[in-house]
């Protein structure tokens, strides 16, 4: 057999087991949706830059056990080391982190913050949160932008509020403050 | 209406298609011409379905027809009237119509083109291909990217209207129809490619046929890439235009290896080298557009910007893999036939430079490809997900980029067989200059950097090349001088060059910076004087837009922030102040919340910039150049002749 004849061999081999390759890996549906607002938010479970583990159900677990002063709101805010507006937002996203909110009756409601890196890596995050601060669970979903696609995330930063009951109350694109994260918090 | 008649469009391409191809099959079995005319002919009722299903579709479009569920899921009435055209290629059952439409137009137009050929069983191999290849993309229409499917709207219904990123910017009106006139006219190069190994005659005659069209395709793909990059700048706001995403990828794979074709049939036309080779490169380019589809909409891989979209992953890839399986298939066939006349007298010659040209391109889109998939090879190897970044290709295709620029200055001045140290220092001379000049400017005005350097001087090295060879032809042939092959192919190098500097530029020394600015205060940023100075609200039919007037050194910019009303979703819209030197694009990332409030803007200033879309229209004007024949004399194609396929047997 000649030298061209076992190449071409060799590549339809290699070309089957690409087919192959293709064919036996599951495909996920990315079909996106902007208008999450008042629908049950996509669970998610990821490792932190820290080493730690974040797991949305066991939040909206516990909070099914819990009086309803006591349920957790979770912030979840998508962003990069890369993205200035990121930059702009963290004092605030600080702000949310240590203040909390306020319920319209004063009282102060539980929150968690999880932020969640898009299209970013562990080292620049990390040197990220020690220029600007901050000490909650970074969720890495590196690469696969899993969760940001779940979420229909385009680009960061966005921040997403999750009631205690896990629907989503709100979906902010761009730059977030204070006052927009915590209004419409009830607890 | 528009269901009935948009379906019975697509039934007829596929009648059509199908009827075409076994009647010119039956026609060339038994030898009668007047079969395979009658066969050809259906290729005008392949188009005339299409276009009737893209009248259908643009008619239930804009009169809001919400009874066809691709208008109700995309359109809506709040929709501008050009981008309710557009919103035709929005998603994916549009787009495919899209694709369809132009396939049909390119099968018609050969099928006119050739009329009087079709005695020539190439010609009519190659219609067949092109029925069959229709056939399916048809098939694809009914099954499970079906535009034309129903929808009850309840009383009032209004659709949510295209992703709002794609309401905002003129460029998605002719990105992807450009685009797509490239990634679908390779299919016309693989047709008479696959004609070429049926009938067995695998001379030079199949690339002189399809030359133009090789051309026409490759200068529409290089074009819609670029708007594609234009656009992202426009409309993203944070400097950038290319992030190495899949449907990025997916678009320059067949781009290198069209490239990388175009040099290599110069080889093939001229000394009758790399035969195999170039059949393996058009085949790898129709290959790499359908798996380009099927990456970006199968959601196989996970991007923010490869939404997938119901159940034509599977359809994409069997018809990759069965293509795939033909063409390898005929290849082995044909393998003895295939055996090139000669071989490469000496690497320091033309041939030699395209063929290290082709290694480059080759690695060039075997790195990308290899990069696009290994998430998944991890995946199945070891159960883990990993991405692949913009650090890794970044890496990859610089060095690879660099040897491109390189091979540009090189190849020019190299004469067929073999060239002498005396004639290219000779020759090289010029180059050598324009290189070291290059290097001395880029220095002189403050680049800094090994790396971006050394781009420059390549950048200069293979500019002055090609201004070589266009001033010794301008001086031999006058205006003429400018035209033809090898004199418009000069004109796309510079072109390339231009963009090449400004991807370096713009890429070492970009500086962005953000600031919080009450009205009237004024900030600097690199030197430019930046002042707030003033606000307003603008209400249209379908967003409110939040605009800020910003003056940077004199002239006014005014970014803003949309909000589309039936989505809720915010779109910032930067502006940029474009010069040839420098590009300074502002983005208003926080409206103010009344008129004495203050703003936050980002800033991003990248030299160069602008020479990236100047580079890309250089390119385009230098293929349309490259199309006009350089003599006088009207040229006729060359049909290959027996003779020389006896030679070759």
């Amino acid at each position: 057999m000649s030298l061209g004849k076992s190449g071409l061999i060799i590549l339809a081999v290699v070309s089957v087991g690409f087919v192959v390759l293709l064919a036996t890996r599951g495909t996920q549906s990315n079909q996106p949706n902007f208008d999450l607002v008042g629908e049950p938010a996509p669970l998610f479970q990821a490792d932190t830059v820290t080493g730690g583990e974040f797991d949305l159900e066991d939040v909206l677990i516990a909070n099914r056990a819990l009086i309803p002063k006591d349920q957790v709101w979770v912030a979840v805010n998508f962003f990069a080391s890369w993205c200035t507006g990121c930059i702009i937002e963290h004092d605030e996203l600080l702000a949310f982190h240590d203040e909390g909110a306020f319920s319209s009756n004063g009282v102060k409601c539980n929150t968690k913050l999880v932020s969640v890196a898009f299209n970013d890596n562990a080292k620049d995050i990390e040197r990220f949160f020690e220029k600007y601060g901050g000490d909650w669970p970074v969720l890495l979903d590196e690469g696969t932008n899993r969760v940001a696609i779940n979420y229909s995330v385009m680009t960061a930063p966005e921040t997403v509020l999750i009631a205690p009951n896990g629907l989503v109350t709100k979906k902010i694109v761009g730059p977030i403050t204070y006052e927009k994260l915590s209004a419409g918090i009830e607890c | 209406m528009n269901l009935v008649i948009g379906s019975m469009g697509v039934v007829l391409t596929l009648a059509a298609s199908l009827t075409g191809s076994l009647t010119i099959v039956a026609g060339l079995k038994k030898s009668r011409e007047r079969l395979r005319s009658i066969g050809a002919k259906y290729a005008w009722v392949a188009f005339a379905g299409m276009a009737i299903s893209t009248f259908a579709m643009q008619r239930a479009l804009i009169t809001r027809d919400f009874s066809v569920k691709y208008v109700a899921e995309q359109g809506s009435s709040l929709t501008p009237p050009l981008y309710n055209v557009a919103t035709m290629w929005s998603a994916l059952e549009g787009s495919i119509l899209l694709w369809g439409l132009v396939l049909a137009g390119y099968l018609a137009i050969v099928a006119k083109k050739f009329s009087n050929r079709l005695s020539d069983e190439m010609v009519s191999w190659a219609l067949v291909t092109m029925f069959l290849v229709t056939a399916f993309f048809a098939l694809l229409m009914l099954g499970p990217a079906n535009p034309f499917q129903s929808f009850d709207p309840p009383l009032g219904y209004d659709g949510p209207g295209p992703n709002p990123l794609l309401q905002n910017h003129i460029l998605v009106a002719f990105h992807p129809p450009i685009l797509y006139l490239g990634y679908v006219g390779f299919t016309v190069p693989f047709a008479f490619a696959i004609a070429a190994l049926v009938t067995g005659r695998l001379g030079e005659g199949w690339l002189l046929i399809t030359r133009r069209w090789t051309l026409f395709s490759w200068a529409c793909l290089t074009f819609g890439i670029i708007l594609g990059a234009w656009w992202a700048y426009d409309v993203l706001g944070w400097g950038g235009y290319w992030g190495w995403d899949p449907v990025e990828n997916a678009s320059l794979l067949p781009w290198l290896t069209g490239t990388a074709f175009l040099h290599s049939v110069l080889a093939q036309e001229r000394r009758g080298l790399l035969r195999v080779w170039n059949l393996s490169l058009v085949c790898s380019t129709f290959l790499l557009t359908i798996l380009g589809t099927f990456i970006t909409r199968s959601g196989i891989i996970a991007s923010v910007h490869a939404f997938s979209e119901g159940g034509i992953g599977p359809w994409l890839l069997w018809f990759f893999a069965l293509v795939l399986l033909i063409v390898l298939a005929l290849i082995f066939w044909r393998g003895d036939r295939l055996r090139s006349q000669g071989g490469i007298d000496s690497a320091l010659s033309r041939e030699g430079a395209f063929l290290a040209n082709n290694l480059a391109f080759g690695a060039f889109a075997f790195v990308i490809l290899l990069g696009t998939i290994f998430p998944l090879i991890v995946e199945a190897t070891q159960n883990r997900q990993i991405s692949v970044g913009a650090p890794y290709f970044e890496k990859m295709s610089m060095p690879i980029g660099f040897v491109i620029l390189f091979l540009m200055a090189i190849a020019p001045v190299l004469p067929w067989r073999k060239a002498g140290t005396e004639l290219l220092r000779d020759r090289l001379e010029w180059p050598a200059w324009g290189g070291a000049l290059s290097l001395v400017v880029a220095v002189l005005v403050g680049a800094r950097g090994f790396i971006p350097l050394l781009g420059f001087g390549f950048a200069g090295f293979a500019g002055m090349s090609a201004i070589r060879h266009l001033a010794l032809s301008v001086r031999r042939n006058k205006v003429r001088g400018f035209v033809g092959r090898s004199n418009g192919g000069m004109v796309v190098h510079l072109g390339v060059v231009m963009l090449s500097l400004g991807l370096i530029a713009s890429s070492s020394y970009v500086s962005q910076s953000s600031f919080t600015l009450e009205p009237g205060e004024t900030v600097n940023f690199g030197g430019a004087d930046i002042t707030y100075e003033s606000s307003e609200q603008i209400v249209y039919s379908n967003r409110i837009q939040e605009k800020v007037q910003i003056r940077v050194d004199g002239d006014i910019l005014q970014p803003s922030i949309e909000r589309f009303t039936a989505s809720g979703q915010l779109v910032p819209s930067p502006t940029t102040k474009t010069s040839s030197s420098k590009d300074i694009q502002v983005a208003l990332l926080d409206p103010p919340e009344d008129d004495d409030q203050s703003i936050v803007i980002q800033i991003t200033e990248q030299p160069l910039l602008v020479w990236i879309w100047v580079g890309g229209f250089v390119m385009l004007f230098g293929s349309v150049l490259s199309a006009i024949p350089s003599t006088k004399r009207k040229q006729t194609l060359v049909m290959p002749n027996e003779s020389s396929v006896q030679a070759e047997g």
